[in-house]
C-alpha cells in the first residue's frame, strides 16, 4: 500500500500545492471557524487523487500488481484520514506560533474543540469515499455538493454550539465518544467501499 | 511447467462473447496473440490477470489459479503493459520508480535507469508530455524492472516506431533465452510476431481458431494461385480460405493435402490469418 501513498501524494503535491498553502493559511487565522474549515476543506483532497486515478486508468494498471482490492481502496482512506489529521496537528503548531505574538496559550478546550472537529472531518471522509468509489468522481461530485450543503449546515451548528456543549459535565466524553464514533464508521464505510469497488470489477 | 494454461475461458457481454478459449504457453517460448479489433485479446489478457470475472474456465498462470490467495504474490513475478493504462498524469519517470520501488520487492532502480537511458526517456518530464510511444516505452521499462518470470503486453509495439520496435522485440528475444522466462504478446503487427514469436494465437470474433506452433504454422500452410478450372481440382478439405478474381482464385490450403502438380508458395503468418479469417470472401 506505500507505494499507492506515495503515488497519492506525489500527485496532490504537484498539483494542489496552492489548495494545500490555502489550508495552511487558514489554520493561521484567528477564530475557530477557519481552523474548522480547513480541517473539513482537506477532505476534498482524496477526489482529486481519484480524479487523477480515473483519469489515466490507474486501477487497470493496479489490478495487474501485486495489490488486491482492499489495498487499492484502504490506500485513500489512509491518505484522507492522514491529511485529516495532518492538518489538525499542524492547526495546533499554528495556533500556538499565533499564541507567541498574541500571548494566549493554547487551551484544553481547543484541543478538545479540535478533536471533534477532526472526528466531524474523518466522518465526512467516511461518507465520501464509498459515494466516489462507487460512482467516480464525474457522477460522485454532484451527490458530494449536495453532500457538502448538508455539511456546512452541520459544521455551522456544531461550531455555534460546541463551547455551550461542552460546559456541561456530561459532555466532556465527548471526544472520546466522537473518536469511537469516528471509528465505527471509518471502519463500516471502507468494508462497503471494498465490496463497492470489487462490484465494479466487470 | 506451463507459463499460462487456459481451458475452457468463457466471458459474455451483451454485445460479446469469448468463447471456450483453450490456450497453453509452455515457459522459455513467446506467444503472440493476433486479432482485429474487438476480437477478444484484451478480454482475455483481461481474465488471465484476473482483473475481470470470468463465466466459466480455468486459468492458471505460472502454475497457480489466478483466482487463489497466492496469485496476488505471483504478481510480483509478471509484469504487465496494457494498452490504456498508464500513471497519472502529474508524475514523471522519478515519481515511478518511488512507487514502483515501493510496490514490487524484487524492484531494480538501477535497471530502471538504464532502460530510461537506453529509451531515451527523461527524468522528470510529467507524463501528459509523453507521448503514447514514450508512455509504452516507460510502461515497458517497469515491467522490465522487477525480475518478472512473465511478461504479458497488450497492443505494447504499436505506437512505437520500427527502430524501438525493434529494439523492444530483442529484449523480449533476450529476456527469454533463460528458459523460465515467457512473454504472451497482442498485437497487430503481424511482422513483429512473425518475427519474434515461437507460438500465434490467433483470435477472431471471439474464438479461438488456433493455437500452434509458428513454424509448424509455416509448414502447413501455403498459398496457391491458379484459374478457376484448376482449382476445381484441389480438394475441399484443403482450401482454408480464398480469394477468386477475374484471373483466378488465390487460396491459402494445407500444403499435404494439394497434389505436388501445383505450386505452393509460402504463406506468411499475416497470410494464414487474413485467409482463415475471411473464409470464402
Amino acid at each position: 500500500m506505500k507505494g499507492l501513498l506515495i503515488k497519492d501524494f506525489d500527485t496532490i503535491l504537484k498539483q494542489l500545492r496552492i489548495y494545500l498553502v490555502l489550508i495552511a493559511v487558514m489554520t493561521f487565522l484567528p477564530g475557530f471557524s477557519m481552523l474548522t474549515f480547513a480541517v473539513v476543506y482537506v477532505t476534498m483532497i482524496p477526489m482529486t487523487a481519484i480524479a487523477y486515478d480515473e483519469r489515466s486508468k490507474w486501477d487497470k494498471l493496479a489490478a495487474m500488481m501485486p495489490y488486491s482490492a482492499a489495498d487499492v481502496v484502504l490506500s485513500k482512506y489512509v491518505l484522507g484520514f492522514l491529511l485529516v489529521l495532518g492538518t489538525g496537528v499542524f492547526a495546533c503548531f499554528a495556533q500556538a506560533v499565533v499564541g507567541i505574538f498574541t500571548h494566549t496559550a493554547l487551551t484544553g478546550t481547543f484541543f478538545t474543540k479540535l478533536a471533534l472537529v477532526i472526528c466531524f472531518a474523518l466522518v465526512i471522509e467516511s461518507i465520501e469515499l464509498p459515494v466516489l468509489i462507487r460512482f467516480g468522481v464525474e457522477k460522485g461530485r454532484l451527490l458530494m455538493i449536495l453532500f457538502m450543503v448538508l455539511v456546512g449546515v452541520g459544521g455551522a451548528t456544531l461550531i455555534e454550539n460546541i463551547t455551550e456543549l461542552l460546559k456541561s459535565t456530561e459532555v466532556r466524553m465527548a471526544v472520546p465518544l466522537a473518536a469511537l464514533g469516528a471509528a465505527v464508521v471509518g471502519a463500516l464505510s471502507a468494508l462497503a467501499s471494498i465490496g463497492l469497488y470489487k462490484s465494479k470489477k466487470e | 511447467m506451463n507459463a499460462i494454461e487456459i481451458k475452457g475461458l468463457c466471458k459474455s457481454y451483451n454485445d460479446f462473447k469469448l468463447d471456450n478459449i483453450d490456450l497453453v504457453l509452455p515457459s522459455g517460448c513467446i506467444m503472440g496473440l493476433v486479432g482485429e479489433n474487438g476480437a477478444g485479446k484484451s478480454t482475455t489478457i483481461k481474465l488471465i490477470m484476473d482483473a475481470i470475472k470470468r463465466d466459466a474456465g480455468e486459468v492458471l498462470v505460472l502454475g497457480a489459479d489466478n483466482r487463489s490467495r497466492e496469485f496476488l504474490s505471483l504478481k510480483e513475478d509478471i509484469g504487465v503493459v496494457l494498452d490504456e493504462a498508464y500513471f497519472p498524469e502529474v508524475l514523471n519517470a522519478r515519481n515511478v520508480n518511488s512507487i514502483m520501488k515501493n510496490t514490487y520487492k524484487n524492484w531494480n532502480e538501477k535497471q530502471f535507469s538504464e532502460f530510461l537511458t537506453r529509451f531515451s526517456l527523461p527524468l522528470k518530464k510529467q507524463f501528459k508530455d509523453y507521448s503514447r510511444g514514450m508512455k509504452m516505452k516507460l510502461a515497458m521499462a517497469v515491467a522490465l524492472s522487477h525480475d518478472p518470470k512473465l511478461l504479458i503486453l497488450d497492443e505494447a509495439t504499436s505506437g512505437l516506431d520500427p527502430m524501438v520496435r525493434d529494439e523492444i522485440l530483442d529484449i523480449f528475444n533476450d529476456f527469454t533465452r533463460d528458459e523460465n522466462h515467457s512473454v504472451l504478446l497482442s498485437s497487430h503487427i503481424v511482422s513483429d510476431l512473425e518475427k519474434i514469436c515461437d507460438y500465434i494465437a490467433f483470435i477472431h470474433r471471439g474464438k479461438l481458431l488456433f493455437c500452434k506452433e509458428k513454424d509448424r504454422l509455416l509448414e502447413e500452410y501455403g498459398i496457391v494461385r491458379m484459374t478457376k478450372a484448376d482449382f476445381e481440382g484441389v480438394p475441399e478439405e484443403a482450401v482454408k480460405g480464398k480469394k477468386v478474381t477475374g484471373f483466378g482464385v488465390e487460396a491459402l490450403v494445407l500444403r499435404d493435402s494439394v497434389s505436388s502438380a501445383f505450386t505452393v508458395e509460402r504463406a506468411g503468418i499475416e497470410d494464414i490469418i487474413l485467409y482463415i479469417a475471411k473464409g470464402d470472401k
